[in-house]
């Protein structure tokens, strides 16, 4: 278990490695220096002052030095100065990880919690009316944008009804508690998680379908168990395995679909500030969000690959 | 007399799968209207009216936007900024990812090794952020979008060729080839590739709906098609304020519909193809 952890670690490090080098190198090819950015709208620039800002920056080294500098300076935490708002960009990302991580973590939680159980279902009568509502579900989630279904959602429950709110974390001006924060999140997270409960169904149907005509679940039936040690104690160990993978897989989307859906709702998290920042050309705090994402998703496969081994010992073994 | 009998099988198995036929018939009626509905009527996309933000009338069938263009207009000329995008740039992945996995695949080794990790690591980071970065880079419009859709989209193609190029190569006729001293260049082309036809088929029609789906996405940040040139993600891009939401759902409720059930129909059909062309390849 130990090589196994220290392997994927590993993977991981290298990955992150190359992600970095390669947001560096796009940012570097970017039009306009940084110093015409931050400078811009300060009259009579002489050639000089540009030169001796851009010195005083690091910008006249190659550009390998810099990357060098720049990572030395992210891994001690430190992302440089937003452009756009003059502050650390750190100071920023700190304030938006949260309200970030609330809605996906929410989302991806309550998609694995309502599939699981509707996948069982599925598989245990396939090709019910359930079974078949369920598929229609999944294929309309997948094909559905999720912007169109946050606005539908919006229509119907902030506009035609009236009971839930279609923008921002809190109301202005009644203070910041948590029942008001619920009831935000309820539409957001609603948006971002519709296409995964599909998804997360349809891969926990076939894979119990899968487990369920295994030998070890007739071995199971005929030693007398009753249907719910079989399917709960037996079977659905196994039927989570390719379940898990699935899960690992949309991290990437789950956050692309954060990004708009943050954009739908004025949701205060990193992918409106990646929107704002993109629209100033605000680099260090693109690249902040970028690196920050990479890491996260890191974080979120390590987690993958240690459930992996914890739920089949053949992999760790290896 | 093989290869006839090997489609035919295709297409008979393809018929009975219900779902795919529909899929497939809508797809071919959107075509059929973003082709010629702009020849028969009189589609005027970026002319701009008196009266912005009107309702449906007889003139304008779906109102004009804020600026007083026509939405009907817009809704079929976005179509087709929408399906341009989803096949270039699937097949920009496509001329990116196929040879990369052909490589992989035959090769393997350090070669493989290289190319499918990196094949991970362009899958497991968000494809969005990504084309976010290059966007702020290359600057929002139409090429931009569909060039970087494209560059994103290659792992798809690499990871499908790539598993059936090693069931592929084992196979009696690329041993028979490579016995009479055929070089690898024509085995690869010539033996793999077209025995390799199916899950790149596949990965084609399932490139081009989440390409659709990327754009729109994409468009609807802003930073994707840039007005006056329509397309369906950023018309929902303009209606996306509450008020216009609330008041006029003729703004966005067509091009949202358009936009779920091409890539609903598109789905389907991949779906009915995977079927039809590999009985055995079932999710």
């Amino acid at each position: 278990m130990g090589k196994y952890i220290i392997k994927r670690l590993l993977i991981a490090a290298v990955t992150f490695f190359g992600i970095t080098v390669l947001v560096y190198i796009l940012a570097s090819l970017a039009p306009g220096s940084p110093v015409e950015m931050i400078l811009a709208g300060t009259s009579n620039l002489t050639q000089e002052d540009v030169a001796r800002m851009e010195a005083q920056m690091g910008l006249d080294q190659p550009i390998y030095v810099q990357y060098i500098i720049w990572l030395k300076n992210v891994l001690h935490g430190n992302l440089g100065v937003s452009y756009r708002t003059m502050r650390p960009v750190t100071e920023m990302l700190a304030e938006r990880i949260g309200p970030t991580l609330m809605l996906t973590v929410t989302a991806l939680i309550l998609a694995i919690v309502i599939a699981v159980p509707l996948g069982i279902v599925a598989a245990y009568r396939p090709y019910s009316p359930w079974d078949y509502a369920s598929s229609v579900f999944s294929f309309i989630g997948a094909a559905m944008p999720n912007f169109f279904a946050a606005m539908i959602l919006v229509y119907f429950f902030s506009i035609k009804l009236g009971i839930l709110p279609a923008s921002g974390m809190y109301d202005t001006g009644t203070g910041e508690s948590l029942p008001v924060l619920l009831r935000h999140m309820i539409l957001p997270v609603i948006t971002l998680m519709l296409q995964y409960v599909g998804i997360y169904t349809r891969h926990m149907r076939s894979s119990m379908l899968e487990v369920l005509g295994d030998d070890y679940v007739r071995t199971a039936r005929a030693k007398g168990l009753r249907e719910r040690a079989v399917i709960f104690l037996h079977a659905f160990r196994n039927a989570l395995i390719p379940l898990v993978t699935q899960v690992g897989l949309s991290f990437s989307a789950l956050i692309g679909g954060a990004i708009i859906t943050e954009q739908v709702f004025s949701w205060p998290g990193m992918g409106t500030l990646m929107v704002q920042s993109i629209n100033y050309r605000d680099y260090p705090t693109i690249m902040g969000i970028t690196v920050l994402i990479a890491g996260f998703v890191l974080i979120g496969n390590i987690v993958i690959d240690l459930l992996y081994g914890v739920l089949d010992p053949r992999v760790s073994r290896k | 007399m093989k290869r006839s009998s090997y489609f035919r099988d295709v297409a008979g198995r393809f018929k009975t799968h219900k779902l795919a036929m529909a899929g497939m018939c809508i797809l071919l009626l959107e075509l059929l209207l973003l082709v010629f509905l702009p020849v028969v009527m009189d589609l005027e996309p970026y002319e701009i009216y008196s009266g912005f933000g009107a309702s449906p009338s007889r003139e304008h069938i779906l109102g004009t936007d804020n600026t007083g263009r026509d939405l009907f207009a817009r809704l079929i000329y976005g179509g087709r900024t929408s399906l341009y995008v989803g096949v270039v740039s699937t097949l920009i992945s496509f001329a990116i990812g196929v040879p990369l996995g052909m490589l992989a695949g035959y090769y393997r080794g350090p070669v493989e090794a290289v190319i499918m990790r990196l094949a991970d690591v362009f899958m497991s980071f968000p494809s969005m952020v990504f084309i976010l970065v290059l966007v702020s880079v290359l600057g929002p419009s139409l090429s931009t979008a569909t060039i970087v859709i494209g560059i994103m989209g290659w792992p798809g193609f690499a990871r499908q060729l790539y598993g059936s190029v090693l069931s592929v190569r084992e196979k009696e006729y690329v041993e028979a080839a490579k016995a009479v001293g055929t070089k690898n260049l024509p085995i690869m082309i010539r033996y793999i590739l077209p025995n390799s036809f199916a899950p790149i088929l596949i990965a084609f029609t399932f490139g081009v709906a989440s390409a659709i789906l990327q754009e729109s996405g994409l468009s609807f940040l802003g930073m994707g098609v840039q007005v006056p040139k329509a397309s369906w993600g950023n018309m929902l891009y303009a209606a996306q304020s509450v008020s216009v939401i609330a008041t006029r759902p003729w703004m966005w409720v067509p091009p949202g519909i358009c936009l779920l059930v091409t890539v609903l129909s598109i789905n389907l059909f991949g779906d009915g193809l995977r079927d039809a062309l590999d009985p055995k390849m079932k999710l």
